[in-house]
């Protein structure tokens, strides 16, 4: 068994801190990784969808009234002068292009939607493995730490109380 | 502003372990025996790939994130 050289208990009693407070700072980090996947799942599988069929939806009626518009307009024959309703033209073609936008869009939400979820399932596996590592492993660690603290701070009240020590060779179990 | 931005704490759990590395480098300096050195292997080492694939995870996801939101966004967003 090797000589212990423990030169600083405040040292270790120290780095047990920055240990707990990493674990405090992954916890965080792994808490809202999770509630940020989640809540964007939702709006991917969720709020877009209902979003982008709602603007569809309006735009069958925007091409409606665009038709109307146009129809009203040729009809407005004035003797030999026929309007171009150049205006109103426009208008259906921007109405016809907004359609064709959101059927893309309705169709993007199902393929993003399957994108997304597969990728965070990807996530959640590397995310789930820290989570375990800092629960477990990790946790186990400061624990280990804590009992070699406890067995030098032991050892140094057996000698003389002084900080400055050398811990028993079996510090660590 | 985004919907989701992994890169806050990705960012924030790199920095976390770095500080947690520079303080065990710092503790190493008054804890030198064999004991510490396999602390450092048993117990401060194996953090690091749990990070690392933790960071490249997030870093890609986030990614995916923000292609998803400008694809999907409303019209007039930014």
């Amino acid at each position: 068994m090797s000589q212990a050289n423990v030169q600083s208990l405040a040292a270790m009693r120290e780095f047990r801190v920055r240990m707990l407070e990493f674990t405090e700072a992954a916890n965080d980090v792994l808490a809202s990784l999770q509630t940020q996947c989640y809540s964007f799942l939702d709006w991917v599988e969720h709020d877009r969808p209902n979003f982008w069929k709602q603007y569809m939806l309006r735009s069958f009626d925007y091409i409606a009234e665009a038709r109307v518009a146009l129809e009203q307009c040729l009809m407005r024959q004035v003797g030999d002068h026929r309007p171009t309703c150049y205006e109103e033209k426009l208008a259906l073609q921007a109405a016809k292009r907004r359609l064709e936008m959101a059927q893309e869009k309705v169709e993007a939400t199902t393929r993003w939607a399957n994108v997304v979820r597969h990728e965070i399932d990807e996530h959640e596996a590397r995310r789930g493995g820290m989570q375990r590592f800092v629960e477990t492993d990790f946790a186990r660690s400061i624990a280990v730490l804590s009992r070699m603290i406890s067995a030098i701070e032991m050892y140094a009240e057996l000698e003389s109380g002084v900080e400055d020590v050398a811990p028993p060779p079996s510090a660590e179990t | 502003m985004r919907r989701a931005d992994l890169s806050v704490d990705a960012t924030k759990l790199y920095k976390s372990h770095v500080e947690l590395l520079q303080a065990w480098e710092r503790t190493k300096e008054y804890w030198k025996d064999d004991n510490s050195q396999s602390f450092e292997d048993e117990h401060i080492a194996p953090i690091g790939p749990f990070v690392k694939l933790l960071l490249d995870a997030s870093n890609h996801l986030n990614e995916i994130f923000r292609n998803a939101e400008r694809d999907l966004a409303s019209p007039g967003d930014d």
